[in-house]
């Protein structure tokens, strides 16, 4: 016997009125599901289910919720039958006696819709008996699919699933200290090494990775403080999470000392791998690019970056960065446009650097001749201005006049005058 | 004489990584300039080695060139800034860019990437790598047979050495009606390459990418073009 139906037709989920049974239901059996027409299935595999069934039924007998009755069967179908028509309070109906049980209940127990009952009953039938007597094809061909799923369940052949699957529990591994405390928080790292490695054994026979690990201390005076572990890509791999752990244990601050500590997987992805590209050259080496990768984010975020540009007046103000992942970079997918032909290209200083520069007039704006580069003067070859303003929206108002000089060295540079200032600045040159 | 070339043969089969260049048995990368290829020892920059691009002009036009070929023949490219400075509008095609807050967080990512094998070129723009810190890296573009090329005035360990000069009048001009400078259109830069028996120059052109502004006009000024005078 593995299922058990309550029928309790006068109780209805979310009203007021009625008593949550839902806890009084899980104190008697793993797992359940409930009907909004009043019937519970319950899960009762490895179960005394009749003296289950009855305690049930007394204690909800007890709430005083109505009429109250259960069924025991293999399916769901015969269990709900005999918990509607079984005639006692509690009726079990054993295997092997499924259609005989089923053979005069009404054909409404089989399914809620109506078109297909009448149908059935157009053609004469009244009982499951009647529809289970009959041959799959006849009944597919004259009623259609749904009507050969009721023919199943009127010859104790239910395929409902009733319980979702229970997921497996997170992997986790905990130490409580009996004997002592720690203080030193950075002394766990040996301990937090050993419950790691159960960890992420776990996970390897699961075949998962994980995305974060929580790490929780509990402390003496019943307090407990937790710390998220994220790397930079889910993996099982012990040897980054254990520096991970060592990061953290020598961050952490703890207001008393601690008597245990556990690890729990957050959150686990199954282990993944791509189809391979033969004309792909990277492909055989992308595993290992995200490893290297990884690691090294962990170490240091935001390393990888894809630059983003603005339209912004400000040259120094127009790049933006944004993070890239270990599989961004294995990928190398770009985003951007393809290069054109190899050419030199701006580079701006970290800051503008202030310069000397002798200048010479030309209609109403004056052209930077020489400037000087250390101890020597140099000589410029200049094409300009180009002028940009603003700023006053945000109270940081500009004025330039930005020069590409070509120096007698044969450097080509980006030098403007600051019209606010009346100085000159070198702000970056083409390589 | 068949006695020498069995022995040279036993000693390159040995000494893999002592063959000269120019006996052209090392793999190589293409710079995707033709005019610099032929006068790179190998023909390309060297996988397994270090190249060294003094400091200069045009160094970071043609090894940005090399990785964005690499990129385009669906290998990968990486390119550490240790310098941190920014390039507005530069298009990157797919090469991984790396920037660094250290000139050591510079080295152990280019170690890191070089060990992995994934890249074809990686390319460390710092101020460069001295004394162990060298030796490592070479070692690791050895076992991870990619093309290291630092951007660098020091030429230890380095299998090839580049530089690229110009002078005021290698650049090409644009004028306008008045016949005054308007923008630098390209530059030809002669390029000094050196190795191990072996010494080339050539001429190389190379376009200059114009940073456009996008004017922001402030009537607010007393000079509508923005300059008080």
């Amino acid at each position: 016997m593995s299922i058990l139906c309550l029928w309790i037709p006068d109780w209805r989920i979310g009203e007021e009125s009625s008593a949550d049974l839902t806890p009084l239901f899980l104190e008697e059996v793993p797992r359940l599901a409930v009907e909004e027409r009043g019937v519970v299935w319950m899960d009762v595999r490895g179960l005394p289910a009749e003296r289950v069934a009855r305690r049930l039924v007394e204690r909800v007998t007890e709430r005083e919720v109505g009429e109250v009755r259960a069924g025991v069967g293999a399916a769901p179908i015969v269990a709900e039958a005999a918990a509607r028509f079984g005639g006692a309070v509690v009726s079990v109906v054993e295997r092997g006696e499924e259609a005989s049980f089923l053979a005069s209940r009404p054909l409404d127990l089989l399914t809620a819709d109506g078109h297909l009952l009448d149908l059935l009953a157009g053609a004469g039938l009244r009982s499951c008996g009647d529809l289970a007597a009959l041959t799959a094809e006849a009944v597919e061909v004259r009623f259609g699919s749904e009507a050969v799923r009721a023919w199943r369940r009127a010859r104790g052949d239910d395929r409902r699933v009733l319980f979702r699957p229970i997921p497996p529990q997170r992997p986790h591994a905990t130490l409580d200290f009996v004997d002592y405390t720690v203080r030193d928080a950075t002394r766990l790292v040996f301990p937090l090494n050993a419950l790691l490695d159960q960890v992420c054994e776990t996970l390897r026979a699961r075949a998962q990775r994980a995305r974060s690990i929580t790490l929780t201390f509990s402390l003496s005076d019943g307090g407990s403080a937790r710390e998220v572990l994220r790397t930079a890509r889910p993996t099982a791999d012990r040897a980054l999470w254990v520096r991970r752990l060592r990061a953290a244990l020598e961050k952490v601050q703890l207001g008393d000392a601690i008597s245990g500590i556990a690890l729990e997987v957050g959150s686990v992805e199954p282990v993944s791998a791509l189809q391979g590209d033969l004309f792909d050259r990277g492909f055989a080496t992308a595993s290992f690019v995200e490893e290297a990768v990884a690691r090294l984010l962990d170490r240091y975020r935001g390393l990888f970056v894809r630059q983003r540009s603005s339209g912004h007046p400000l040259a120094e103000r127009r790049t933006s960065w944004a993070d890239l992942t270990p599989e961004d970079v294995a990928s190398g997918s770009a985003e951007d446009e393809n290069a054109g032909p190899p050419a030199l290209a701006l580079q701006l200083l970290t800051a503008p650097r202030p310069i000397r520069v002798r200048t010479r007039g030309r209609r109403d704006h004056l052209v930077p001749v020489r400037y000087l580069e250390g101890k020597q003067w140099l000589d410029l070859n200049s094409a300009g201005p180009d002028r940009i303003s603003g700023g006053h929206e945000e109270a940081r108002p500009y004025a330039r006049e930005y020069y590409r000089c070509v120096s007698d060295a044969g450097s080509l540079l980006w030098i403007y005058r600051d019209a606010m200032e009346e100085r000159w600045y070198l702000h970056g040159w083409w390589d | 004489m068949s006695a020498l070339a069995d022995l040279r043969r036993v000693l390159e089969a040995r000494f893999p990584n002592a063959v000269p260049l120019p006996e052209r048995t090392v793999p190589q990368i293409s710079t995707g300039l033709e005019a610099l290829d032929q006068i790179l020892p190998s023909g390309g920059l060297p996988r397994g080695r270090l190249s060294v691009w003094a400091p200069g002009i045009g160094g970071g036009a043609v090894l940005r060139s090399a990785c964005m070929r690499a990129v385009e023949r669906g290998e990968r490219a990486a390119w550490v800034d240790g310098m941190g400075w920014e390039a507005p509008g530069m298009v990157w095609s797919g090469v991984a860019v790396a920037r660094p807050r250290t000139e050591v967080q510079a080295l152990e990512c280019t170690e890191e990437l070089l060990r992995s094998g994934g890249f074809a070129v990686v390319v460390l723009v710092g101020e460069g790598s001295t004394g162990a810190q060298r030796v490592r890296l070479c070692r690791a573009a050895r076992e991870g047979r990619s093309a290291l090329v630092e951007l660098s005035a020091e030429p230890h360990m380095a299998a090839v050495r580049m530089w690229g000069r110009a002078s005021a009048e290698s650049f090409h001009w644009r004028a306008n009606d008045l016949g005054e400078p308007v923008a630098v259109e390209a530059v030809t830069l002669r390029v000094r390459v050196a190795a191990a028996g072996w010494s080339r120059e050539s001429d190389v052109a190379l376009m200059v990418s114009n940073h456009e502004h996008s004017l922001s006009l402030d009537p607010g000024l007393a000079d509508r073009r923005g300059v008080l005078r």
